[in-house]
């Protein structure tokens, strides 16, 4: 069973961002994450944070839109 | 003269459409041509007259619920825009089949476009370049297709809308690169050569209440509750309505709202099913959608096209749009659909009236498109 590798939403968020770059894009990132799966990486809520199983959905989210983390581009 | 050329046919004979399409069209030198039809066309009659009279164009096209230009405006007839060289370079165009494997279909697609166009269309500019997605619209699927999209051109947003059936959910089709499906969505991927932005507004603002989707059938776009409380009744305890209110009128004046950044996303309700609510969008659970107020569809739909003109920084020289056939309805109901087309039509544009709209996931009661200066 897999298990999410980052910590909470925003840590992910900050990965995310560091991945794609600029603002733009990331809001078109955030929006179908907002719209897919009501996770807003701009602004996770609190109940959401640190949520293991939705930190892995999202994860799995950007792996299938070939969104490569830590520093590996897209 | 503007280099985007519109055509309207009334026509509900396919040969006649098609005559009626080209002679309108009359010498344009487009580099896309998109066209929209009554579901009884032959869209692949169409669809071939325009190839046949461009052959250097990418042709696609769907059947709608109405189509609408600045040439004119009805229902089982044909309307067309041919965009020209001056605002499309490269371009290419696919039919990606979502009756099956719908990822799997979606990816092909993806991967002919990118063929066609040298280079993989997940790395495209989107500055630079424009996603169109005419897709099926009958089955309630656009949220899986707009996913798929999603994940082969994360950066790339698609806009467009639901092919229509005359509102009957009965069966659509889609034309691209020669072929029609009745169980596709066709695609095309071009690179703007001047100012243009997606389109995207809706007579509704969002207002400071809101309900929480507490649990929901997202696959079958079911609200199950609101707030805790069964979807039907939290929905009328929110909006302040009446059992005996429920029907079309009220949830066409009470869409709900996802808001991002500020932006409604509307989400609207379509019949009560026992205690649940269906909707013409999925939600998730957890989602806090705000209720909505609504302000004056052509008033706003004015406003709208004039602040993308500000943004483009001059006159919007061309437009497709996608407007949803609830739109469609309230203008029809409030008695002013030619006022609402004479606002759409300060600019040259064609359009269909859609079962729903499309821009980085599926959405309701709005009017979407691609604008350029």
């Amino acid at each position: 069973m897999s298990t999410a590798t980052h910590g909470s939403l925003e840590e992910l968020g900050a990965a995310v961002r560091a991945s794609v770059g600029g603002a733009a894009v990331f809001q078109v990132l955030n929006t179908r994450l907002i719209i897919q799966l009501g996770v807003d990486l701009k602004a996770p809520t609190a109940a959401q944070n640190r949520d293991a199983a939705l930190v892995l959905r999202v994860e799995e989210a950007l792996r299938r839109m070939g969104i490569k983390l830590g520093g590996q581009g897209s | 003269m503007s280099a985007t050329r519109s055509a309207f046919s009334a026509q509900t004979d396919s040969a006649a459409a098609a005559r009626e399409l080209v002679a309108g069209l009359d010498g344009a030198r487009p580099r896309a041509v998109v066209f929209f039809a009554g579901v009884a066309h032959d869209g692949a009659a169409l669809g071939g007259a325009l190839a046949d009279r461009f052959p250097g164009a990418c042709v696609l096209g769907c059947s709608t619920n109405g189509e609408f230009s600045d040439g004119g405006h009805g229902k089982g007839g044909a309307v067309a825009l041919a965009i020209s060289d001056e605002h499309v370079g490269d371009c290419a165009v696919a039919l990606a089949d979502v009756g099956g494997d719908l990822d799997a279909g979606v990816r092909a697609a993806a991967e002919a476009l990118s063929s066609r166009l040298g280079r993989p269309i997940r790395a495209l500019d989107p500055e630079r370049w424009a996603g169109v997605a005419l897709l099926e619209g009958a089955r309630g699927r656009e949220e899986r297709i707009n996913a798929a999209l999603g994940d082969v051109a994360p950066f790339l947003p698609f806009v467009g809308g639901s092919a229509g059936d005359d509102i009957t959910f009965s069966g659509t089709w889609a034309y691209a690169d020669g072929r029609l499906s009745r169980d596709g969505t066709a695609l095309l991927v071009a690179e703007m050569r001047g100012p243009f932005e997606v389109f995207k507004t809706c007579n509704f603002v969002p207002t400071e209440r809101f309900v929480e989707v507490t649990r929901c059938d997202p696959a079958r776009r079911l609200i199950l509750e609101l707030d805790g409380v069964p979807a039907v009744e939290g929905y009328l305890r929110a909006i302040g309505a009446r059992p005996e209110e429920l029907g079309f009128p009220l949830f066409l004046a009470n869409p709900l709202g996802l808001v991002i950044e500020g932006e409604p996303w509307l989400r609207s309700v379509v019949r009560p099913e026992g205690e649940a609510l269906f909707l013409a969008c999925a939600v998730v659970e957890g989602a806090r959608l705000n209720l909505m107020r609504a302000t004056d569809l052509v008033a706003e739909t004015r406003a709208a096209l004039g602040r993308a003109a500000d943004r483009l920084g001059g006159p919007v020289g061309g437009a497709l749009l996608f407007n949803c056939a609830y739109r469609m309805l309230e203008a029809q109901i409030k008695g002013i659909e030619a006022q609402y087309h004479e606002a759409l039509s300060t600019v040259v544009h064609a359009g269909m009236q859609s079962n729903g709209e499309s821009y980085l996931g599926h959405i309701n009661q709005t009017l979407t498109g691609l604008v350029w200066r």
